[in-house]
């Protein structure tokens, strides 16, 4: 998509707050990106606020990121609760249609179909952007620094038509963190807005029979029903969260990967049970079964790599998370 | 966007334009320890010394807990140096004896508090409860209500906290992660305006510093029972000076170089009957609410107070006695009384009209609880029938599940 489609023209003609929503999760640069484009703002003599509300302090937990854009000084700070515009940055994320109306607008990271996605996500009958931020990082950004939040500032900035390229472009090569980091990073950064910018594709979902996903507020939980001190008096919690959605690294014993060849004779095992994986995975991850190591257990393994760090014989290796759901779903 | 030739914009959240204040004043010392949502700004501060923007001479340095970093700052500032510091919810707590004393020492040291909310149990998010722990220490307190204003009263206060009818340890309030965290535009001084702000601002002089060989004291005594109850009165009257001095600052520094926010600021009150009160950010959605209650008719304005401590009884008394009632809302719980704290401010400077609005105390947004323009105009429709509330022996807390 080369021509901009207009969106939020003419903000200066609009009384209200534009407000905007970034759902991503830790490490994909959603603050980042909320920030960089509050500042875009800012240069365009609008008034605009960023922030954000944080999940758990790990990469890989879900959070969010809101943009407040006025003409007119903006006063409220709270977190607001209808959204003009939602930015996904990660599909997998739930509740993405919270606080959306009929005329949201989407911008979602992912190499399907905008009318495909619109579909799986139930976004409603909106209209709906979308960019591969993902796989643009992964062919412009070295492994283990492969950020989409700049990827989807190019794909974002076409709802905004007075955000030029040339403006996010600046913006980008003044933020003080790229700056920081040197001149490689802030080219590597341009090249993916300009990669996110161009591969915009776009689909009006309007007045098509789309479902939207409805969320349902959890049911709130009366003054009454506490415990004295809220104190937690059921035991289990832990086992009953599923974490294991926020790695990003996946551990894998190297014995299940080369389990032919152990078979066959030609490789011996590297796992000699030692159990110091067991003892120093904090989630309680490691498996064990008659007094062996069985597994790990990925509804809860966070993917922090202690056990691949700590094994003194390196029977535990890892791969990039998204790779192994790839490679799970072709088995 | 003001076009003046004393200020250019600068991109930054609230803990940033805190740091960025703290430099423009040219302090000399920082002692600091990190506590989520205040970490960032000691990390700023921090961040300026490495990059040079500090000069060498100024030391910054982490401390081994709150009270190391506050007692290191209690006496770096009797020794003579300009301090900033900052901290917030268990740091306060865990520090209290050290910032205490620092009123009773007459230490202008300025406290950058990013409020959170106190323990038990355990909340990283907005609430005043942790600015109210020193509400009756003789410390200054002013809340601020977006960066803009963190940045304002910072450069004010240094000012204010130093004037020698003054010398009292200021705490610049504001929002934990809504104004800490939400980077916006704000308009600084620029190299020509911090000119004229640091010959106003002038350098630090302590009439009896530690560090003067020629002319040496002892500080940090006792005082036993004929001789304390003077010195804290002495105190108590430095406190009185505050308000005129800090008016005087606002009047200079809203003309040589740009506005600045008052001690109490109004929205719609000229010819409102019923007026909500409220300290801090809570204040863009006061005027939400005001603007959603006026289209119905009801006739009420937004008051918001930049200083806290010492109370402005004069103004409270100017501003609001025309309310036929008036709402105040605040963050910090209040338990065993029958109003909160700000509430029971307001109430007793009012209680001795001839008519006195009744003042209805509401708690609300603690622990960082969304509080909505639905809540505030739900009591301000309760406002125009006072006679259903007026009688209450406790407040009201607002957007508790199956409670109020």
């Amino acid at each position: 998509m080369t021509e901009k489609i207009t969106y939020f023209d003419k903000i200066k003609d609009i009384d209200k707050t534009i407000v905007g929503i970034w759902h991503g999760r830790g490490n994909q640069g959603y603050i980042a990106g909320c920030s960089i484009l509050a500042r875009a703002m800012f240069q365009l003599e609008y008034f605009a606020t960023a922030f954000g509300f944080f999940g758990a302090e790990k990469g890989g937990a879900p959070g969010l990121g809101f943009n407040r854009i006025a003409r007119l000084p903006i006063e409220a700070f709270h977190t607001p609760n209808r959204f003009d515009f939602v930015v996904i940055l990660d599909t997998t994320i739930d509740n993405l249609t919270r606080g959306t109306h009929k005329d949201t607008i989407y911008v979602v990271n992912t190499s399907k179909k905008p009318e495909e996605i619109a579909r799986e996500l139930k976004l409603g009958s909106a209209r709906v952007l979308t960019v591969d931020a993902t796989g643009i990082a992964g062919k412009i950004m070295p492994a283990g620094f492969q950020y989409p939040n700049t990827a989807m500032l190019g794909a974002v900035i076409h709802l905004f038509p007075e955000v030029t390229l040339d403006l996010l472009r600046t913006e980008v090569s003044e933020w003080e963190p790229f700056v920081e980091k040197g001149e490689k990073v802030i080219a590597m950064n341009i090249s993916a807005v300009e990669a996110g910018f161009a591969g915009t594709q776009e689909f009006d979902g309007r007045g098509t029979d789309i479902p939207k996903a409805e969320i349902v507020p959890p049911k709130p939980v009366m003054w009454y029903e506490y415990e004295p001190a809220a104190a937690i008096i059921n035991t289990g919690n832990s086992h009953v969260t599923k974490t294991g959605d926020w790695r990003t690294e996946r551990p894998i014993r190297v014995d299940e990967f080369i389990a032919e060849k152990i078979k066959a004779g030609t490789k011996k095992p590297r796992c000699i049970d030692c159990m110091l994986c067991f003892q120093f995975c904090p989630d309680f991850s490691i498996v064990v079964k008659d007094g062996k190591i069985y597994g790990i257990d990925l509804e809860h393994c966070k993917g922090c790599l202690i056990c691949h760090n700590v094994c003194p014989y390196g029977a535990i290796g890892q791969k990039p998370e998204a790779k192994a759901k790839k490679d799970d779903a072709k088995k | 966007m003001e076009k003046n030739i004393l200020l250019r914009r600068e991109f930054g959240d609230g803990n940033y334009m805190a740091a960025l204040a703290g430099v423009h004043a040219e302090i000399q010392y920082s002692m600091d320890f990190q506590i989520t949502p205040d970490t960032q700004f000691v990390e700023h501060l921090f961040d300026f010394k490495r990059r040079g923007i500090l000069p060498s001479y100024v030391r910054t340095q982490l401390a081994n807990g709150e009270n190391d970093a506050f007692t290191a700052c209690h006496m770096a500032s009797q020794c003579g140096r300009r301090v900033i510091t900052g901290s917030c919810s268990q740091g306060f707590g865990f520090s209290y004896e050290s910032i205490k004393s620092l009123a009773g020492s007459r230490c202008p040291v300025v406290i950058i508090n990013a409020s959170r909310t106190t323990s038990a149990p355990v909340n990283i998010h907005y609430g005043t409860d942790d600015a109210y722990i020193f509400e009756n220490c003789g410390l200054i307190t002013v809340f601020a209500r977006n960066p803009q204003e963190v940045y304002d009263w910072t450069l004010l206060m240094f000012k204010v906290a130093e004037d020698l009818r003054v010398q009292l340890p200021v705490i610049i309030s504001y929002a934990g992660f809504d104004v800490s965290h939400t980077v916006t535009g704000n308009t600084v001084l620029n190299e020509e305006g911090l000119k004229i702000y640091r010959k106003w601002l002038g350098k630090y002089v302590r009439p009896n510093s530690l560090l003067n060989p020629g002319h040496p004291v002892s500080l940090g005594g006792l005082a036993l029972p004929p001789f304390h109850m003077d010195i804290n009165y002495a105190l108590m009257k430095a406190g009185e000076n505050v308000i005129s001095v800090t008016k005087e600052a606002i009047k200079y520094f809203s003309e040589t170089i740009k506005k600045v926010p008052d001690i109490i600021n109004g929205y719609k009150t000229e010819d409102a009957k019923y007026l909500v009160v409220s300290m801090g950010s809570d204040f863009g959605t006061m005027k939400e609410a005001v603007d959603v209650a006026r289209e119905r008719g009801v006739k009420v304005g937004a008051v918001s107070y930049a200083m806290f401590r010492p109370f402005p009884v004069e103004d409270t008394i100017k501003m609001l006695k025309r309310a036929k009632s008036i709402a105040v809302f605040e963050r910090c719980p209040a338990y065993g009384r029958r109003m909160g704290i700000f509430a029971s401010d307001i109430s007793t400077s009012l209680s001795g009209l001839r008519r006195k609005p009744p003042v209805m105390s509401c708690i609300s947004g603690l622990g960082g609880r969304m509080f909505t323009v639905e809540h505030i105009d739900n009591i301000i429709d309760r406002l125009t029938r006072p006679d259903e509330w007026k009688n209450n022996l406790r407040p009201t807390w607002i957007g508790v599940n199956g409670g109020a």
